[in-house]
């Protein structure tokens, strides 16, 4: 009992050393590189942070929280197949969208130069302006993370009872005040949490911003590092930016909690659909597919034609190589993930302590810090470790794959940990007591009993932690052994070089692998809907 | 001459091939109060529901106060009815204080507190203005839910089936409370349940719909 009780701690104290570390050094000496950073940069690094985030909220929530009421409110046009496809964009990296992006709008960008002859008009002539700036950036992670807020918001709306809003009606509201003062306002804690997600993903992303050389707190954390060597100032900015999404982080749980104070489900009645027809179907049914070609279709029949332009070998050994790479990487890392968590969850319930369930909980704090910041925190922790615990190697562990994997373990375990936890639920209490009574113990129960029972949660938890790892950039950049790419890493490579057509196949392979966990995702949202009617 | 208030001639309602309602024809004037009994699935609610707007109707017409608000090519918006309804899951907003929900109806209204007062007075939820749905039991939610439903003044006030979730004490304590409420505001009330006592103590005309069909009780 006193070994399940002991590993939790164990995981915790290795998961929070990362970032223990980078806070650590708020308490050592500044250098010289802040008077810089105050003189030039900071102030730049702060306000574009804060209006992208501005701007990224009030796309995110124009788009997912429109979208999610009129699939849940009413029948128009195409109305099944959007409720599932507007999530397909979460499987495109905001740094792929903006590589399309920059190659469709730019002055020379495939969309520029279609006008142009379509048209025919002179050569320099420009319709579309450059994406290359924050209003791009915005725009990119617009279309890429409003899914966060259209998936918590459509729930919320399915969750509220028709008899609330013919309340609302019966008391003289028309449709559009039901929905602005009764839908609106009761789906705010959903929407909430789902923007605090997009607003995380938004100051962690490093590859979409770096590409429009926007200046945000990562392109300059990872600048202060890798332009002016300065480790110890890279971990102090990372600590500022990460007490501000630590700030989001516990904003987005507690919304969480008030998303409960819809109703009382023994009394719920599901709203009939209203009927759309004609102009207002249409109109509905454009806006709807209007995020799903921006965040989908368009870059990926652009990187399709970058694919077959493209005048190089596709399966040349540099994207065979990082192909294998990154799914080693991503099923070593979902099967450890999926382990750990189902360890971890069985601890708690095989020993009934309620401290290690917030701990468990506590541990899918990881999906919250930036890839970068992880990275830095672990790059110190290894060098740490080298130093004082394998001293007798020359530098065993930095620069090894056990960085980069712990980096994608504390990153994807929330994942690994949500699949498990669900698993876990569907098992009654009744069957760990039959089998305890029947003699079966510790291990024995866990591989026996529980293991059998979770196969299914388990290969789940592999794929979702397989397919975020794939899209992983920052921490893969920075925590790779020497010359060991994945398919990020190429793809940023290439994009950096402006390389779009070699770009192509590695940013299809990383969409492709992405899509599977939506297949599962989509399942459940057709299914959540088939349980109503 | 009695002023009438609610007028439904050969009304039908049919959903998908499965006829709901069979030419129903039922009048209240106003102060009157009926009560249409049936079993569960008898069609008590939908007949409900086209009153209030809620259903298309099939055939026939639906009159408030002498004027049609439901025909089979005409449609009166639910908020232009003037109707109040009372259901059983209350429904009340959960994200709004006691005071707010009872406001929601009467915002333009500019003896809106004194309304509230007065009505908070007659439904002994003075001292849950402040709370939240959530805060207050079944029976105090189903109070502030009849005093929100009052508060614009309705022609028509329907029930459907309001005291259903409620226990016996409670429910007694609230026939007798709003039986003389009824009688002191002079409401139109059209009352659906399948509980003949809640029918008998309420209404003065009682109704048996049946498989879609509406006919006298003796």
């Amino acid at each position: 009992m006193f070994t399940w009780k002991l590993l939790p701690f164990a995981v915790a104290i290795i998961f929070i050393a990362p970032i223990i570390i980078v806070f650590s050094s708020l308490f050592g000496t500044y250098s010289d590189t802040w008077n810089h950073l105050i003189e030039f940069v900071l102030v730049d690094y702060v306000s574009t942070s804060i209006f992208l985030v501005i701007g990224v909220s009030i796309g995110v929530l124009t788009i997912g929280v429109f979208t999610a009421y009129a699939v849940t409110n009413y029948n128009f046009f195409g109305k099944k197949f959007f409720e599932w496809a507007l999530i397909l964009p979460l499987a495109i990296p905001p740094y792929i969208l903006a590589y399309t992006f920059t190659g469709l709008f730019d002055a020379n960008g495939d969309a520029n130069v279609f006008v142009r002859l379509l048209f025919n008009l002179e050569n320099n002539f420009v319709l579309f302006p450059s994406v290359r700036n924050i209003t791009g950036a915005i725009i990119v992670f617009s279309f890429t993370l409003y899914p966060y807020v259209y998936l918590v918001t459509r729930s919320a709306f399915l969750n509220q009872s028709s008899s609330i809003k013919e309340s609302g009606r019966l008391l003289g509201l028309g449709q559009v005040g039901v929905f602005s003062k009764i839908s609106l306002p009761l789906a705010r804690p959903a929407f909430i949490a789902g923007l605090m997600l997009v607003i995380m993903e938004t100051l962690s992303d490093f590859g979409a911003v770096d590409h429009f050389a926007v200046q945000t707190f990562t392109t300059g954390i990872f600048r202060t590092w890798y332009g002016l060597y300065d480790l110890n100032t890279a971990m102090q900015l990372s600590s500022l930016l990460l007490m501000i999404i630590f700030l989001f982080y516990f904003l987005e749980r507690f919304s969480r909690e008030g998303v409960n104070y819809t109703n009382d489900n023994s009394t719920f009645k599901t709203s009939k659909e209203i009927n759309l027809k004609g102009v207002k179907s249409g109109l509905v049914s454009f806006f709807c597919f209007l995020p799903i070609f921006i965040g989908f279709i368009l870059p990926i029949i652009e990187l399709i034609i970058w694919a077959l332009d493209a005048r190089v070998t596709l399966f040349n050994e540099k994207f065979i190589m990082s192909s294998f790479n990154t799914i080693t990487l991503g099923i070593l890392t979902g099967v450890l993930c999926a382990f750990l968590a189902f360890v971890i969850n069985f601890s708690i319930r095989y020993t009934k302590n309620n401290f290690l369930g917030k701990l468990s909980s506590f541990l899918s704090i990881g999906y919250a810090i930036p890839g970068l910041i992880l990275a830095v925190g672990i790059t110190r922790f290894l060098v740490f470790a080298d130093r004082n615990i394998f001293s007798d190697l020359d530098f065993v562990i930095t620069g090894s794959l056990v960085g980069l994997v712990l980096a994608y373990i504390i990153k994807s375990y929330a994942l690994a940990n949500s699949s498990i936890e669900s698993g876990y639920e569907r098992i009654s209490n009744s069957i760990d007591n039959s089998a305890r009574l029947l003699g079966a113990r510790g291990s024995i129960l866990l591989g026996k009993v529980h293991f059998p029972l979770m196969k299914t949660s388990f290969l789940t938890a592999i794929l979702l932690v397989t397919s975020e790892v794939v899209k992983e950039l920052p921490a893969t950049l920075i925590l790779r052994p020497f010359n060991f790419d994945t398919l990020a890493v190429v793809t940023y490579t290439y994009a950096a070089e402006e390389r779009m057509y070699q770009a192509a196949m590695p940013s299809l392979a990383i969409v492709l692998i992405g899509i599977v966990p939506l297949i599962f995702l989509s399942k459940m949202i057709r299914s959540s809907r088939l349980a109503e009617t | 001459m009695t002023q009438n208030i609610l007028k439904i001639e050969n009304l039908s309602l049919s959903y998908k091939d499965q006829e709901v309602l069979k030419n129903i024809n039922l009048s209240l004037d106003l102060g009157e109060r009926v009560s249409i009994l049936g079993e569960s699935g008898s069609g008590k609610s939908s007949l409900l529901r086209c009153i209030a707007g809620f259903e298309n109707i099939n055939k026939g017409k639906i009159s408030l106060k002498n004027e049609i608000v439901s025909s089979e090519t005409f449609m009166l918006p639910t908020e232009k009815r003037g109707v109040g309804m009372v259901v059983q899951e209350k429904a009340l907003f959960p994200h709004l204080t006691v005071k707010k929900n009872i406001l929601f109806g009467i915002e333009s209204n500019s003896n809106k507190n004194e309304i509230v007062s007065e009505l908070a007075e007659l439904f002994k939820i003075e001292k849950l203005l402040d709370k939240l749905p959530g805060q207050i039991s079944g029976g105090e939610q189903q109070r502030v839910a009849f005093a929100r439903s009052l508060a614009p003044s309705p022609s028509l006030l329907m029930l459907d089936e309001p005291f259903s979730a409620l226990d016996d004490k409670l429910k007694q304590e609230l026939y007798y409370e709003l039986d003389k409420i009824f009688e002191k505001q002079e409401l139109s009330i059209l009352l659906v349940t399948h509980d003949r006592e809640e029918a008998q103590i309420l209404t003065s005309r009682s109704l048996k719909l049946s498989q879609g069909s509406l006919s006298l009780i003796e």
